[in-house]
């Protein structure tokens, strides 16, 4: 009879610890009634154990399982498909441990285990989720090596340092499979941000909209430069442009053009601009975080990009797939104006205004445009309107449905960069000059600890552009510059110190922000840390390719697959062939008759105890049988003659192999009895 | 020689009833060449089988009482200066016998347990520089006082290892009980005892038994049942090669009483008990094994792979 399987103590308690390690990342993600299962079956379990209960019914468990799984489907929406599917892992993983009656049981619940700690980092890929995750991994398998000890031991500690000791036994190899194992392409891909929301621009922008975005302390993105830095002013990050105005809402004209490839963006129109205008290129590592849109961030003007992205024509980068998960990027940028011929077609996008509002404003575009026939002087004096009497602030006063912008340019007169922009467009266009807002970010900050730029929502920032048909070319112009020279010149935290609302949903980071204390320098360690951490781990394979160059010279991935595979595979089949063919000739023909003949003795529990002997075996069913006494003592005694007397004689295995069919075909219908009630236990 | 085993096993069993199984296991020891331990409570029947052994195989044999201020010479002899002669003659202990009955042995110190368990490794006494060679066939069978009693000094493993058996009698069944009562004298019957199996045919047996037949399958259970004890963590000790060794020595002779001419799992089973049972130490409490734990080995360990 098999034994029923005892956990050890020891084997308990770290059974235990391990699901609620394991369990713990999960918190925040899966229903919490699950929590409330693991309880139930933890302490179900507990109570087997310690012998006061029994196992359930197995209609228990299935009304258990039936109820997680109502559960499990009342929960699944469109976007919650990845958590319910985890959710699913788990509550079979917690199910499982009712029914823990064997070892092999208990091996399926720390497998499950292994596979929860794998799945944990769908969810978070921090460097804290791995140091947790190491140690989850740690403890599973110190659980995994008690259950393989029958012996009670005292010394609880002892699996857990020989888990530990294996793991570091292993780091070389890992970090040599780290290092060349070609990562390959996921076969499917698993949209794990659907439906999630993202704090950032968006695709229409209302002047209003920008100032919400200082609440947030989340990171847009990180940049790290191959060359020194640009200045602070020229940190302009091109998101996206609108073009489409309504009279309140700025948008994004719905048939974005490719951008002409044959365009030059090079720097060949210096000398038209006169020595005022800085052309200067910068090529640069963008890390954007999702954010759930298909736009790119870069420098003012990229120049060069990944084959993966296009350029539009109003130069910003645009790729196929809405970002997701963080991406990494090269690019190369050059600030500065941007030369475009533009189409009678094109002009009249950039010169679109509602058909009426906003009168005051009109007129006060229309005297500019009398009085400067060039674009660049009517911008000035634009800029010089602003610079009077305007004040820049996160809390601008609320404008109203319509003729909003004469309201802030005549009454209010205080706003956010985004009313800059979207008055100063108005006004431009107005005036005749195509214009158009762009949205993006303005600064970043430098980490000194390792020279990277990290740029944060509070950063967005929108401006606007021109264009001036003198010289055919687009003129960067940012009204925030001059009503609030500061924002360029210093960070935004330190601008916006003073306003209460500032990062108002990060107070922690906003304390982080706002002094030079110890919490300060240990954000930025830990954030360049995290930097290369996403450098150097999470996008490992983005830089892997070129390792591998580098250590095996012109080899492709598929040859190093081949070269690594093909002879492993070999080996491993070898292995697996010679293992089988092993264990096959040891399968002597007798056993696999005699246990034809177990398999139905087992409803009545008559089946041969492990380490019982066959005249043995025989002898316990005479009485139990008494109809096939006869054959049972043929079979008792050609199996001896064949296997211990070395007798070869065929006749004496024809002689057993009929009687085991004898005995199979004779054997009355047995009827189950309970376990034990025979009075054989063989002393387990 | 199978009758005449069957013969001898009657007769003892005349004397100590209820025991066969006992004077059986006895006899394989005897047959494997091994000495013998009996391990009881005083008065369970230990000399009685003892003498009934020497008895049936006719051999010459010395009792001897094991005291705790018994000295090595006390057994081995000692070498005395004759005033005729005018020299030192060796005077033999009672360790020059055939079969030598150590009555109580953990009764003694241990240097005089040394002393004899010496002899019985090396089948030879060496005393001022002499060897002296014991006779042929020599063995010895000990009984002792279960350690738990008081005066006793427990034998050290490796001494034990001398053994090829450790038997216990216990008490014998209500029915053999009532045929001692009711029978009379065991010592004057032992007096009358004949010889059954003569030195020449104990040889012979010997030389049978060692013939038996091992299959492959048992060498492979065999092995088995040694890793098993060696890596489970119920015994801090398992079994030695040695030990081994003796089980299937010992295994043969017992297939050979039971008239056969193979060995068989049962054999194994049968015998890992008295052979391995003082050679395994519990984990827990670092004594001998218990026969709880030795039916728990056989009940892990399958009989085939």
């Amino acid at each position: 009879m098999m034994p029923l399987f005892q956990l050890t103590r020891s084997s308990m308690i770290w059974l235990l610890v391990s699901i609620l390690m394991v369990m713990a990342p999960y918190i925040t993600v899966v229903p919490s009634w699950l929590f409330l299962l693991a309880l139930l079956t933890i302490g179900w379990r507990l109570m087997v154990h310690s012998g006061r209960w029994s196992f359930p019914h197995w209609s228990v468990r299935l009304a258990l399982m039936l109820l997680v799984l109502i559960g499990l489907i009342a929960e699944l929406r469109q976007n919650t498909m990845m958590v319910v599917t985890v959710g699913l892992l788990i509550s079979a993983f917690l199910l499982k441990l009712t029914e823990m009656y064997r070892r092999r049981d208990a091996l399926v619940v720390i497998y499950a285990a292994f596979l929860l700690i794998v799945c944990s980092f769908l969810f978070d890929q921090s460097i804290p989720m791995a140091l947790y995750a190491v140690g989850s991994l740690i403890v599973v398998t110190a659980s995994l090596n008690t259950v393989f000890r029958s012996q009670q031991n005292n010394d609880i500690w002892r699996p857990l340092k020989r888990s530990a000791v294996l793991y570091l036994q292993a780091l070389p190899m890992m970090l040599i499979l780290f290092l060349i194992f070609p990562r390959i392409g996921p076969l499917w891909q698993v949209d794990m941000n659907a439906g999630q929301s993202f704090t950032g621009l968006s695709d229409s922008m209302s002047p209003g909209d920008v100032s919400q975005l200082t609440r947030s302390a989340d990171i847009a993105f990180r940049v790290r430069f191959d060359e020194p830095l640009p200045a602070e002013k020229l940190r302009y990050w091109r998101g996206l442009t609108y073009d489409q105005f309504d009279g309140r809402r700025w948008r994004r004209s719905d048939r974005p053009r490719e951008a002409d490839r044959q365009r030059s963006l090079m720097p060949q129109y210096q000398g038209v601009e006169g020595p005022s205008t800085n052309v200067e290129s910068f090529s640069y590592l963008l890390t954007m975080e999702a954010s759930g849109q298909r736009w790119r961030y870069g420098l003012d003007v990229p120049v060069n990009y990944p084959g993966k992205f296009r350029q539009l024509d109003d130069l910003t980068l645009q790729a196929g797939q809405r970002l997701m998960q963080r991406q990494q990027y090269r690019l190369m940028s050059r600030v500065g104006p941007i030369p475009e011929t533009l189409s009678a077609k094109d002009v009249a996008r950039y010169l679109q205004l509602p058909a009426q509002g906003n009168a005051q404003s009109r007129e006060l575009a229309l005297t500019w445009a009398a009085q400067y026939s060039e674009a660049k002087d009517v911008s000035a004096q634009m800029l010089r309107f602003f610079a009077t009497d305007f004040r820049y602030t996160l809390e601008p006063p609320l404008l109203g449905q319509t003729d909003a912008i004469d309201q802030f340019l005549f009454q209010t007169q205080r706003g956010f960069c985004g009313h800059f922009a979207s008055a100063g467009v108005m006004l431009l266009r107005a005036a005749g000059i195509p214009a158009r807002v762009v949205g993006g970010y303005l600064g970043g900050e430098l980490n000194p600890l390792d020279g990277a730029l990290t740029v944060r929502q509070y950063e967005a920032h929108a401006w606007l552009e021109y264009w001036d048909k003198s010289d055919a070319s687009w003129h960067r112009l940012d009204p925030t510059a001059v009503v609030a020279p500061s924002r360029l010149a210093q960070s935004a935290a330190q601008l916006f110190s003073t306003e209460p609302t500032f990062l108002a949903d990060a107070m922690l980071m906003r304390n982080g922000f706002l002094s030079d204390s110890l919490l300060k320098q240990i954000r930025l360690r830990y954030e360049a840390i995290n930097y290369d951490w996403h450098r150097w781990v999470l996008n490992f394979h983005e830089r892997q390719s070129g390792f591998l160059q580098q250590l095996l010279g012109d080899i492709s991935v598929l040859k190093i697959l081949l070269l690594i595979m093909f002879p492993g595979a070999l080996v491993l089949s070898w292995v697996a062939f010679s293992l089988l063919r092993h264990r096959g000739a040891r399968k002597d023909k007798l056993l696999e008759a005699l246990e034809q003949l177990d398999k139905r003795l087992i409803t009545a529990n008559l089946q041969r105890r492990q380490g019982e002997a066959m005249r043995s075996f025989f002898a316990r069913l005479t009485p139990a049988l008494p109809a096939l006494a006869s054959e049972f003592e043929i079979l008792s005694r050609c199996y001896e003659q064949i296997c211990y007397a070395q007798d070869a004689d065929p006749e004496l295995r024809r002689q057993f192999k009929a009687s085991i069919d004898r005995c199979c075909e004779r054997l009355p219908k047995l009827h189950p009895v309970e376990a034990g009630a025979q009075g054989v236990t063989d002393g387990t | 020689m199978r009758h005449q085993i069957e013969a001898a096993i009657k007769e003892v069993s005349d004397v100590l009833y209820g025991k066969q199984e006992a004077i059986q296991l006895a006899l394989t020891c005897i047959f494997s060449q091994g000495h013998l331990l009996i391990e009881d409570l005083p008065g369970m029947g230990k000399t009685t089988l003892a003498h009934g052994l020497a008895k049936v195989l006719g051999l010459e044999y010395q009792r001897l009482q094991f005291t705790s201020d018994m000295l090595p010479a006390d057994i081995l002899g000692v070498t005395i200066f004759d005033a005729a002669s005018h020299q030192f003659k060796f005077h033999p202990g009672p360790v020059f016998t055939q079969l030598l009955l150590a009555d109580e042995v953990n009764r003694t110190t241990p240097k005089t347990q040394s002393a004899l368990l010496e002899a019985m490794e090396e089948g030879r006494v060496s005393i001022d520089g002499q060897t002296h060679q014991l006779p042929e066939p020599f063995f010895v069978i000990a009984t002792q006082n279960p350690v738990t009693q008081q005066g006793t000094f427990p034998l050290p493993e490796s001494q034990l290892d001398r053994f090829l058996m450790r038997l216990e009698l216990g008490y014998p069944d209500a029915r053999a009980e009532r045929e001692l009562l009711q029978g009379g004298d065991t010592r004057q019957r032992l007096e009358t005892m004949s010889r059954v199996i003569s030195p020449a045919q104990l040889q012979a047996i010997s030389a049978a038994c060692a013939a038996v037949k091992v299959s492959d399958s048992i060498i492979d259970y065999l092995q088995r049942l040694v890793a098993y004890s060696r890596q489970s963590a119920d015994f801090s000790v398992g079994i030695s090669p040695r030990g081994a060794l003796a089980l299937l020595k010992a295994c043969r002779s017992w297939a050979f009483i039971q008239g056969r001419d193979y060995v068989i799992p049962e054999d194994l089973q049968q015998l890992l008990g008295p052979v391995a049972g003082h050679r395994l130490r519990a984990a827990d409490d670092m004594g001998l094994a218990a026969n709880a734990l030795i039916q728990q080995l056989l009940s892990r360990v399958d009989v085939v792979a």
